[in-house]
């Protein structure tokens, strides 16, 4: 009796990784689509650049999220896998654009830039990482309980 | 025998497979099977390894998580080094301005020569330690078998080794060692079409040249463009090696089945992650202090005597303009002639050859210089003949020294020149039809 | 004395082993024709001579690549008096395709089931006796690094080698194809050459359906 209720607890937390991921997943893929779109379209608006490569890599991480999302309501357990590699995804992505935009304040001071936009630096790939780190100590918690860590 | 060959050829007919694939599967099931009934697991129990594996070799997932994994180090290698390239470029410059105006042969040395040719080649000491530091994190996480067992799938179907990707990958940083990796190969026909393709793969070396014209030419989508040239390698390497397999008779064949170990991953530890840094990137360091120094001198005296002539007199201008008619067609200049000439000898001497010509004509900023002598177009070209047109003169020793023949050595040679020259022309022709 | 080959996958721990069982008595030299180190040993146990030969370390038998071959040819030619394969119990299912092959040839196949410490660490139980049944050969479990089950490898040797009755196991490739095999077989026992009858004839048989080339130069001289 004891077991089930906490079996059933669980696959609640699951199902909760999986809108958590569907929710990034549309995000990522929303942003990336729009990153693409706008070198074919030849406009873009800040903060959102036009970049066709990062916007298809935005897209592999939300690829990454939404299978997670499917495996995870289809009730397999091992999901959350997809969830994991998600949120080091975009940490990843996420790091790099904060290290980009630290180089580009640099060539700034260094007087090689003319200027320096903040809003341009502050591209889509920052703050979604931002958005699923905040997954991340529920998703520590998850899997301490599965014993994978 | 007769008899034999027909009975295997009626069951692999019948089978719709062939022998030499099915029966060693047989025996993977067969192992399977009986492990599965010895084995006991004492405790359900997911390990992380089991996770990563599960995405990273997911089947329509773990390549392009491969291609942007590779995506965010050749940004992080170009975009993030681009301030301290700046920094040390500066203090080269000043360096060179101690000596006063280049008049005399000696103070142009060290201007031009030195400062210019050298130090100019120096600077790109941070994109290659960059590179190398973000790939040794892949490395030491355990992520590198994983990207070579996917591209192996890939690959098997193509018909390649997928063995042969460790050594492909390695060819990222030099193609020295990845050309001695190749040792790893137990087939003959797997381990020399993999030798043949090596030096398409993007070396480090070549890795100044791109960041140099991708900066002038490309803003925004210089990174892009970088990484554009390691794509165009990795898709002619399969390619090459493809049409070698199918056509040239003493490779034909399959590729070997292979069995390859997946170590658990782990987190890097940073001693590690720099130990292998460096050791990588110091071997830039022994090249600068040896052949692009001598490189830098040969250069420099080519470009400068006979002494007081213009830049387009010197014996440099002269062998340029010898060289021209053949690259004319590409839209390459005579500066861009010498480069590649020279280029032979390291890859980084392409770099450094346009330091010192446009050193010596006196025009400052070379990036600027750079543009006006080309376009967007064939820029892009440069880059893409400079990725395949020859392997370098070390890469040569090694493939003479690996294959033991200098019939496989020259046919590297010659077919990387014509892959060079057709895939160059093409840039140029599909670039003024697109942009006029 | 009887002759002894170490056989094993890369990093099973067989150079442990096979110091385990020679000790200090073991010289070095290289195989004919390569250059492949060979390295041979000696032991007494309950007053048998032993001779080891230390085998490279090989994934599979094919004749694709120097080190395969010679471990092939040592045991096909030399035919020694017992091959002891050695299984990384962590990593079982890998290493059984190797054993598979042994018992295709026909050897006198003794498993010495290592790393047993590992796999345990890792979550798993393996059972020896359920494999020993399986396989029908002796199953030995064993330590290597801290020197567990050598003694018990090594009276598995003895008794293997002085055991006249032997278990024959064959594992079957499905109908269509076991098929094949009997034809092939039947075609070879009909050429009678005395040269073939050195070979197994199911081994030949399913060496020459799976294309081996050696075999195949070889066959082809009497069929």
């Amino acid at each position: 009796m004891q077991e089930r209720r906490e079996e059933s607890k669980l696959e609640l937390e699951l199902k909760g990784f999986a809108v958590g991921s569907a929710v990034l997943g549309a995000a990522y893929a929303a942003l990336g689509v729009l990153e693409v779109v706008s070198v074919a379209g030849g406009f873009s608006f800040e903060p959102v650049p036009a970049d066709a490569a990062g916007g298809l890599c935005l897209l592999v991480v939300a690829a990454t999220f939404l299978l997670g999302a499917k495996e995870l309501l289809e009730g397999r357990t091992l999901g959350i896998s997809f969830v994991v590699v998600g949120v080091a995804l975009a940490a990843v992505f996420g790091l790099l654009y904060v290290l980009i935009a630290v180089a580009h304040a640099l060539m700034f001071v260094l007087g090689e830039a003319e200027e320096l936009s903040l809003l341009a630096e502050l591209r889509p790939e920052i703050w979604l990482a931002l958005a699923a780190a905040a997954m991340a100590p529920y998703l520590r918690r998850a899997l301490k309980e599965l014993r994978a860590i | 025998m007769e008899e034999i060959r027909r009975i295997r050829e009626e069951l692999s007919k019948k089978l719709g497979e062939d022998l030499e694939v099915l029966l060693p599967a047989r025996r993977y099931e067969t192992a399977g099977e009986i492990s599965r009934r010895c084995l006991r697991r004492r405790e359900e129990r997911l390990t992380l390894t089991d996770m990563l594996d599960h995405v990273f070799l997911h089947r329509a997932l773990g390549i392009p998580i491969f291609l942007a994994l590779m995506y965010a180090v050749f940004q992080f290698a170009y975009s993030v080094s681009e301030p301290f390239m700046v920094m040390l470029e500066a203090a080269f410059g000043w360096l060179g301005s101690l000596a006063g105006e280049a008049e005399t042969p000696l103070a142009s040395l060290w201007a031009d020569g030195i400062c210019g040719g050298l130090g100019f080649v120096l600077v790109f000491i941070f994109p290659i330690f960059f590179l190398f530091f973000a790939l040794a994190i892949l490395e030491d996480s355990g992520y590198l078998p994983r990207a070579a067992f996917v591209m192996d799938r890939l690959m098997y179907r193509l018909g390649l080794h997928g063995r042969s990707f460790i050594p492909l990958l390695l060819g990222f940083g030099c193609n020295l060692p990845a050309i001695m990796a190749t040792r790893v190969i137990d087939d003959e026909r797997d381990r020399l079409i993999t030798i043949l393709v090596n030096p398409l793969m993007s070396c480090s070396a070549r890795l100044p040249v791109y960041v140099l014209l991708a900066g002038a030419f490309f803003g925004a989508y210089a990174g892009a463009a970088i990484f554009s040239m390691y794509v165009l390698g990795i898709a002619l390497a399969i390619l090459m090696a493809l049409l070698f397999r199918k056509t040239i008779p003493q490779l034909r064949g399959k590729p070997a089945p292979f069995i390859l170990e997946l170590p658990p991953y782990l987190r890097p530890t940073l001693r590690s992650v720099l130990l292998k840094t460096w050791q990588r990137g110091v071997v830039f360091l022994k090249k600068a202090a040896t052949i692009l120094f001598a490189g830098a001198l040969a250069l420099w005296a080519l470009s400068s005597f006979p002494w007081g002539a213009p830049l387009e007199a010197t014996y440099a201008g002269m062998l340029g303009h010898a060289l021209e008619p053949l690259l004319r067609p590409l839209g390459f200049d005579w500066m861009a002639a010498v480069a590649l000439f020279f280029g032979f000898l390291a890859k980084e001497i392409v770099v450094e050859t346009f330091g010192i010509l446009y050193g010596v004509a006196g025009e400052e900023e070379i990036q600027a210089a750079v543009a006006a002598h080309m376009t967007p177009v064939t820029a892009f070209a440069f880059m893409a003949f400079t990725l395949i047109y020859l392997p370098c003169l070390a890469t040569f020793g090694i493939i003479r020294a690996e294959t033991g023949s200098w019939k496989w050595t020259l046919f590297a040679v010659a077919y990387e020149l014509a892959l060079a020259y057709a895939v160059a022309a093409t840039i140029v022709a599909f670039g003024s039809i697109v942009w006029g | 004395m009887i002759r002894v080959a170490l056989i094993g996958n890369p990093n099973v721990g067989k150079t442990v082993i096979f110091n385990h069982l020679t000790g200090a008595r073991q010289y070095v030299g290289n195989w004919p024709g390569v250059t492949v180190e060979k390295k041979v040993g000696r032991c007494t146990h309950r007053g048998v001579e032993m001779e080891v030969v230390d085998l490279p370390g090989v994934y599979s038998l094919t004749a694709r690549s120097p080190d395969e071959l010679i471990a092939r040819d040592y045991i096909v030619e030399e035919k020694p008096d017992v091959v002891v394969d050695i299984v990384d119990a962590s990593n079982l299912e890998r290493n059984l395709y190797l054993t598979l092959l042994l018992l295709e040839l026909e050897a006198n196949v003794v498993v010495a089931l290592n790393m047993m410490d590992v796999a345990a660490s890792e979550g798993y139980e393996v059972d020896a006796g359920m494999l020993s049944k399986l396989l029908g050969v002796p199953v030995v479990p064993c330590v290597a690094t801290r020197g567990e089950g050598i003694e018990a490898l090594k009276d598995a040797i003895v008794d293997a080698a002085t055991r006249k009755e032997r278990r024959r196991v064959a594992f079957g490739f499905g109908d269509e194809i076991e098929d094949a095999i009997k034809r092939v077989e039947a075609v070879l026992s009909r050429s009678g050459s005395e040269e073939l009858s050195r070979y197994p004839l199911r081994w030949l048989a399913i060496k020459l359906l799976e294309g081996d080339e050696r075999v195949e130069a070889l066959v082809s001289k009497f069929v």
